[in-house]
């Protein structure tokens, strides 16, 4: 199945694209953080793993936790906490 | 004074001046968005405003806090705003508070407010806020920067929705603050503020503003 992945305000390099990720049936969200860290690998950005795997994640503009299922053409919005003021 | 608010208008009605200068706003939070927050605010003509910071300011708070002055290190952030709208705006009725928000103090401090804005810097802080919010049935305009990035909703009160922004072990590495984020950031959250305390409807109700600095983007999300 595929996901489309959305980082939201992560200090990722400029025009990192949303990514279609290829996923197996019965994924969840904590699979969708692991193929991210693949992809950033692949495409040569550095990013600390806890960065990405605390973040907040949202599926069909929904709050999910890791452990929430991904089905086929779900948008997967990650999105990088922030407190400073 | 007469005028003082002539080119808030025809953007905002007369009447709707009228009911800014009746409300009454706390500001938790006194740095970067709080600066700018307490100088719009006392600008557009609020009535009161409640302004809440334990911090003094030092040299680091130089690049980006408008109430920071190379004079002023070491002084109470709080108080420095209370001076600062004295300075801009007489009519509004300023109270500085000089201690840090906690359970034990949240309810007194946000007494007879209409609204709350988030101005913190930490996580935890932004937690006791929304609770004391939620317990006092008061909506919340959260903001929060880093780097070149920043967020804003309003938080109606009990949502929950800073719980799910900020999840238990979020990790929140250090993006810096340039001065620009926290003055587009501020703004926005007045914006808002001021849309609540007119009565009209919020944009950001619900919603997560998401802004990227670097490429200009501002991504709005359901929530």
């Amino acid at each position: 199945m595929k996901v489309l992945v959305k980082f939201f305000v992560f200090d990722l390099p400029p025009g990192f694209a949303d990514a279609e990720l290829e996923l197996p049936e019965g994924s969840v969200v904590k699979d969708v953080l692991d193929a991210c860290l693949d992809l950033l690998e692949q495409r040569n950005v550095t990013m600390d793993v806890n960065e990405l795997k605390t973040a907040t994640v949202m599926v069909n503009n929904k709050w999910s936790d890791a452990d929430d299922p991904v089905a086929d053409g779900d948008t997967v919005s990650i999105i990088r906490p922030m407190d400073g003021g | 004074m007469n005028g003082r608010y002539s080119r808030n208008m025809p953007a905002l009605s007369a009447e709707e001046c009228a009911v800014l200068g009746q409300k009454h706003v706390c500001v938790v939070g006194c740095g970067g968005l709080g600066g700018f927050l307490i100088e719009i605010l006392a600008r557009i003509g609020v009535g009161a405003m409640t302004v809440v910071d334990g911090d003094v300011f030092d040299v680091t708070n130089l690049n980006r806090q408008l109430l920071c002055e190379e004079t002023l290190l070491g002084t109470k952030k709080a108080e420095a705003a209370a001076a600062r709208v004295s300075k801009i705006n007489s009519d509004v009725k300023i109270k500085a508070v000089t201690e840090f928000l906690t359970m034990e103090n949240g309810s007194q401090l946000l007494e007879d407010c209409d609204l709350v804005i988030d101005a913190l810097d930490n996580i935890d802080s932004r937690r006791i806020l929304a609770a004391v919010c939620a317990k006092k049935d008061l909506f919340l305009v959260h903001g929060a920067i880093g780097g070149w990035f920043a967020q804003i909703t309003v938080v109606a009160p009990g949502s929950g929705v800073l719980d799910k922004l900020y999840p238990p072990k979020a990790q929140v590495p250090n993006k810096g603050n340039p001065s620009f984020t926290p003055a587009v950031c501020a703004s926005i959250q007045a914006t808002e503020a001021v849309k609540l305390l007119c009565g009209k409807p919020s944009t950001l109700l619900d919603k997560l503003l998401l802004i990227d600095l670097r490429t200009l983007e501002f991504t709005k999300i359901n929530l």
